[in-house]
């Protein structure tokens, strides 16, 4: 029994470290209960969302433990899912309890793997807005102005970030910051285009990706989830547009 | 001008590799998949075909690009299909979405809100499409059987990749 809770833990963190770092809730559970299969616990009940992990040993009166782990923040790191669910398939395919110990020493080592230095993201900010800004039909100009703006911005939130526990202020911030000097620029150099240099520089902000993920969540029936990512998605474009206002109103009162 | 529109879509997506924290090896597939997924909807839309048409067209296609890859490389098909698809989510219609709230206008509030909804709709079909061909026959593809992987988790945990560049 004790083993079986002992591997139960180890799905547990694996699957909230995965969570943590963009796992999607649908492959989670599926990695979860795998782990668990293979190492023949049958016993179990599972409860995945995009905010934390629940899981029991046992079903009713029967129930011989349990194992939470809440998410409270998370931040995009392929890098670590990628090791992550390697770890996940060798475990599944090894199945030996005696290694849970390591596996479970693997997976802090895999939950710790460091981002990449602030530089290099800011240098990648400044590449990502000057593609996107000629995507979106801007001109060299535009481009040049764009990468600037996405490497300032990325700067400016990477600094914020520290800072704040909230995690929208910095977005909005970093919002404001690129609509006061974007607008700032269109306004004395009309030859620049406003519209895509805006766009472009707080692209990397934008809630696309997790706005896709919600319908995708709906589809597959998994409405918490899509709720809780809606939900996300909507306060982070109240965030851009109050701070795209923040730099119109004070253009327009200058 | 298209192939210079592939190449920003290419330099796009490193970009957001980056800031993804996707592994170093595979920032050259990340670009591949959104050129890849770019092309395929400038060219329907060259073709004629409505934008949510084309919109399914290219993540389809994309995603097939992107599992193909993951079966290959051996990562999470999210390694190349979240960042191979930034180019096609609907950002902009989101601004003018966010920022049409804010200055009141209605009018423009419902169009770039039913716009950026209606995209956002035909990515997930897309994606639903290409997801709902079998496993297997992407590991057929790439002549690659099921990996039956026989290495302790130490050595994997040696894997170079783990040691990232500090923060």
């Amino acid at each position: 029994m004790n083993d079986d809770f002992e591997v139960m833990q180890f799905a547990v963190d694996l699957g909230g470290e995965l969570l943590k770092n963009g796992g999607r809730v649908y492959s989670v559970h599926q990695t979860m209960e795998h782990i668990l299969e293979s190492f023949g616990v049958h016993d179990y009940s599972l409860f995945v969302l995009s905010s934390g992990v629940w899981a029991t040993l046992g079903k009713g009166s029967e129930e011989r433990g349990s194992s939470l782990r809440s998410i409270s923040s998370n931040k995009m790191h392929l890098g670590r899912t990628s090791k992550l669910y390697d770890l996940a398939r060798v475990a599944a395919e090894e199945a030996d309890r005696s290694k849970l110990d390591e596996y479970r020493e693997t997976l802090s080592r895999y939950a710790n793997i460091k981002f990449y230095p602030a530089a290099l993201r800011n240098l990648a900010s400044a590449f990502g807005s000057a593609g996107f800004c000629y995507l979106f039909d801007g001109n060299v100009l535009d481009c040049l102005i764009a990468a600037m703006c996405g490497f300032l911005v990325q700067n400016l939130i990477y600094v914020l970030t520290k800072k704040s526990s909230i995690n929208y202020i910095p977005t909005m911030l970093g919002v404001a910051f690129a609509s006061i000097v974007v607008t700032g620029l269109t306004r004395y150099f009309p030859v620049l285009g406003h519209d895509a240099i805006m766009t472009a520089t707080i692209i990397s902000l934008m809630p696309g990706v997790s706005f896709t993920t919600a319908i995708r969540d709906f589809f597959n029936g998994d409405y918490i989830s899509g709720g809780v990512r809606m939900t996300d998605v909507i306060l982070r474009a109240v965030c851009i547009a109050a701070g795209v206002g923040v730099g119109a109103y004070l253009w327009s009162i200058v | 001008m298209i192939v210079l529109k592939v190449i920003a879509a290419m330099l796009a997506t490193l970009g957001l590799s980056v800031l993804f924290q996707t592994p170093k090896r595979q920032w050259i597939f990340c670009c591949l998949t959104g050129g890849f997924g770019f092309l395929i909807s400038a060219v329907s839309l060259h073709f004629g075909l409505p934008t949510v048409l084309a919109t399914v067209a290219a993540t389809a296609a994309l995603t097939i690009l992107a599992r193909l890859l993951a079966t290959w490389r051996e990562v999470p098909v999210s390694v190349f299909l979240l960042t191979g698809i930034f180019p096609l989510v609907p950002g902009v219609k989101i601004y003018l979405t966010a920022s049409s709230a804010f200055l009141k206008d209605m009018s423009m509030f419902a169009d770039m809100g039913m716009d950026a909804l209606m995209q956002s709709g035909a990515i997930v079909m897309g994606i639903l499409l290409a997801s709902s061909i079998p496993q297997e026959l992407y590991e057929r593809l790439v002549k690659r059987h099921k990996v039956v992987v026989e290495a302790p988790a130490e050595a994997l945990a040696s894997e170079e990749d783990e040691v990232e560049p500090d923060a």
